[in-house]
């Protein structure tokens, strides 16, 4: 790793709002092609960051760096002008991204062939799907080459096909070198795009990194055991989950993370004392789990 | 880079074909509404609807009330009837011919009318008394020598001839001038001064709500994100603030435009004889106009609180500015807290101009205070756009 491939570098950032810290002592570097999922409940500091690194908030300690190539935000909502087409929509944007003429025009090709809109490029916005009209959503914020992409909950409120094809062109502007930085509560996303995660609460960064590497820190091998009964536990099955260490979750569910060995001891054993047991097995823990294990100090979602 | 957003905002402006109509033609048509309402007052017989009733059969009294050409007369065959009438609001105001003036005891003729249009009684009144002399002079001159025989005794001979030649036409005198003479100044224009006034005052009432309306875009490309994506190109956003004031200007200007182009059409109000002048107004009324609109978008949060808000400053700054009434007509405090609108400034200047033949140097005051409030408007939107999302 070099320094010149780093788009973003956040230095012991803090942020104070009304004598609230939102944002404490955050460090992060993101680095060319790596995709960062940012992770934390509301009020974690996710949009505070986000504004941080856009130059709208202004940290009261700490040092952010940009690339100088830029950034590309893409906001929660259709940030578009609705009665325009793709195409007047591209072009405008390109302009007030300081284009050139040319670099205008080249770079409007570029992303509309990349994105699939040759054939709607005349269709206004307003006429298109919500899908649709997140990809010009994030067409838009790509227009001028940008280092870095920060997306805003990108795919909330589309369909599965849709989410689906905005994700293949994340992956592809990773592969092409572009670094993004997206905020999401979809963890299956999260997973099937990003290969990286950053974990907020209360305005501090409780885990970043590569996602294996997390896991593999916080997990070591170790597996979620899940059970589920048919109805609620009886005090006796809760005695007995007690005992085995689960976790009682919502629904009728409970569940620990332990070494593959104990993992199948404890199955085994689940099947034989409890009552209305409708369910046990155990997998590897996921991006959830690791979010869970992080930010609510639980393994239950 | 402002440039790119008007074309932007006129582009989208254009597509909302039926936005566009309402910029340009509602503006028009309720100045047409305004200009037919107002001449209509402002000439010497207003078409009010008179109701007439005839106790008596009177020729020379009926000349007199033929002699006012009341358009819309309508007879009565009794006093109930005429009453019912008055109250219910199907006439104006209502007459009553109760004899000529030699045979009547209390007088030839009786005006009533409503106590919710006292002003058509008034006007009637004032008309049937200036064409008494003319329509039925015998009857005239038989009351004023009623009047100096109660006052002086009996005419002689001599003085009762000469009034009957008089009467006759076949002698003239020159009678002393009125105690009261009105006398109507010179009109620089040659338009109805009515007219040209509310040209200007619904114009700037219009243009004000269009702003508003225009401005509250600038609230949602704020809150959906466009102004972040701004930020990220590294561009700030003072050029959308600027782009979107050059397209409320053009646009307030092309309306004024449309308002003043029917005048000119349709009523003849010659303001295209001061082009220069009518364009330096114009611009400046627009430019504070739109530079009120995005301070009130730079302070509102939701589109919903621009829209609450404007309403009311917009109805409230058009009624104390003289948008729907003249100043002139207005009580004293009223007129004075009208005194610090914009509204009232511009109109002011397009009246003193349009109407008035008053050059700009004649109103500097309206001119300066239009354009401190553009200038000190227009800061503080850009500072206050500015500090709400640049924390």
């Amino acid at each position: 790793m070099s320094l010149s491939d780093l788009v973003l570098d956040l230095s012991h950032v803090s942020v104070t709002y009304e004598k609230t810290e939102v944002l404490s002592d955050l460090s992060l570097s993101i680095r060319e092609g790596e995709v960062h999922a940012l992770l934390g409940p509301n009020g974690a500091g996710k949009t505070t960051l986000i504004g941080t690194i856009l130059g709208r908030i202004r940290p009261n300690r700490g040092q952010v760096f940009v690339a100088p190539s830029g950034v590309g935000f893409v906001p929660q909502e259709i940030a578009l002008f609705p009665a325009l087409t793709i195409r007047e929509n591209l072009v405008a944007f390109g302009k007030l991204a300081g284009l050139s003429r040319y670099d205008v025009k080249r770079r409007v090709e570029a992303v509309t062939n990349a994105l699939g809109f040759k054939d709607r490029s005349n269709q206004s916005v307003s006429d298109l799907s919500g899908g649709w009209q997140r990809r010009v959503n994030v067409a838009v914020a790509i227009l001028n080459n940008p280092a870095l992409l920060i997306l805003d909950e990108p795919t909330v409120g589309v369909d599965k096909a849709a989410r689906e094809g905005l994700q293949d062109v994340l992956r592809q502007l990773a592969a092409e070198g572009t670094a993004i930085l997206m905020t999401t509560h979809d963890f299956a996303e999260a997973e099937a795009v990003c290969s990286h995660a950053v974990l907020l609460k209360d305005g501090r960064c409780l885990a970043q990194g590569a996602i294996p590497q997390l896991m593999h820190h916080a997990f070591d091998g170790q597996y979620v055991v899940s059970v589920e009964t048919q109805e609620a536990a009886s005090a006796h099955d809760r005695k007995r989950l007690a005992q085995l260490g689960l976790h009682e979750c919502a629904d009728n569910r409970a569940e620990a993370i332990l070494p593959h060995d104990r993992a199948l001891e404890v199955v085994s054993k689940m099947s034989n004392s409890l009552g209305s047991l409708r369910r046990a097995g155990f997998e590897q823990p996921s991006l959830q789990t690791l979010y869970h294990h992080h930010i609510k100090d639980l393994t239950c979602p | 880079m402002s440039v790119t957003v008007l074309t932007i905002l006129a582009r989208t402006l254009w597509r909302d074909r039926v936005g566009l109509l309402m910029m340009f033609l509602l503006p028009a048509a309720i100045f047409m509404v305004f200009a037919e309402i107002f001449s209509a007052t402002a000439q010497d017989t207003p078409d009010m609807k008179v109701g007439i009733l005839s106790l008596a059969d009177s020729p020379s009294m009926e000349r007199v009330v033929d002699s006012v050409a009341l358009e819309h007369r309508r007879d009565y065959s009794s006093e109930d009837a005429l009453l019912l009438a008055l109250a219910s609001g199907v006439i104006d105001a209502g007459l009553i011919i109760e004899g000529d003036q030699q045979t009547s005891e209390a007088g030839a003729m009786r005006v009533l009318t409503d106590p919710s249009r006292p002003l058509a009684g008034a006007v009637l009144q004032r008309q049937l008394a200036e064409n008494f002399a003319r329509a039925a002079p015998s009857e005239f001159f038989a009351r004023e020598r009623q009047v100096w025989t109660a006052l002086v005794g009996d005419l002689t001979t001599e003085q009762a001839r000469r009034l009957d030649a008089v009467v006759r036409g076949e002698r003239q005198v020159r009678l002393p001038p009125r105690l009261v003479q009105t006398e109507i100044g010179a009109n620089p224009r040659g338009a109805d001064p009515a007219v040209s006034y509310y040209a200007g005052a619904i114009a700037i009432m219009f243009i004000l709500f269009s702003a508003m309306n225009g401005a509250s875009g600038l609230i949602d490309e704020r809150n959906s994100g466009v102004f972040d994506r701004y930020l990220a190109f590294g561009r700030g956003i003072g050029f959308a603030i600027w782009g979107r004031a050059y397209f409320l200007v053009s646009l307030g200007f092309l309306q004024m435009l449309a308002v003043f182009a029917v005048a000119l059409w349709v009523y003849e109000v010659q303001w295209i004889e001061v082009p220069l002048a009518w364009t330096v107004i114009t611009f400046v009324s627009v430019a504070c106009v739109a530079s009120i609109a995005l301070l009130f978008a730079a302070v509102c949060t939701t589109r919903a609180q621009m829209q609450t808000l404007s309403t009311f400053v917009v109805l409230v700054m058009s009624a104390l500015g003289g948008s729907m009434v003249p100043l002139y007509l207005m009580p004293g405090w009223l007129r004075w807290v009208g005194g610090f609108t914009p509204s009232a400034w511009s109109i002011e200047l397009f009246d003193g101009v349009v109407t008035r033949g008053l050059s700009l140097f004649d109103l500097m005051t309206p001119l300066l205070l239009l354009f401190a409030v553009a200038v000190l408007s227009f800061s503080a939107a850009i500072l206050l756009t500015q500090r709400k999302l640049i924390q």
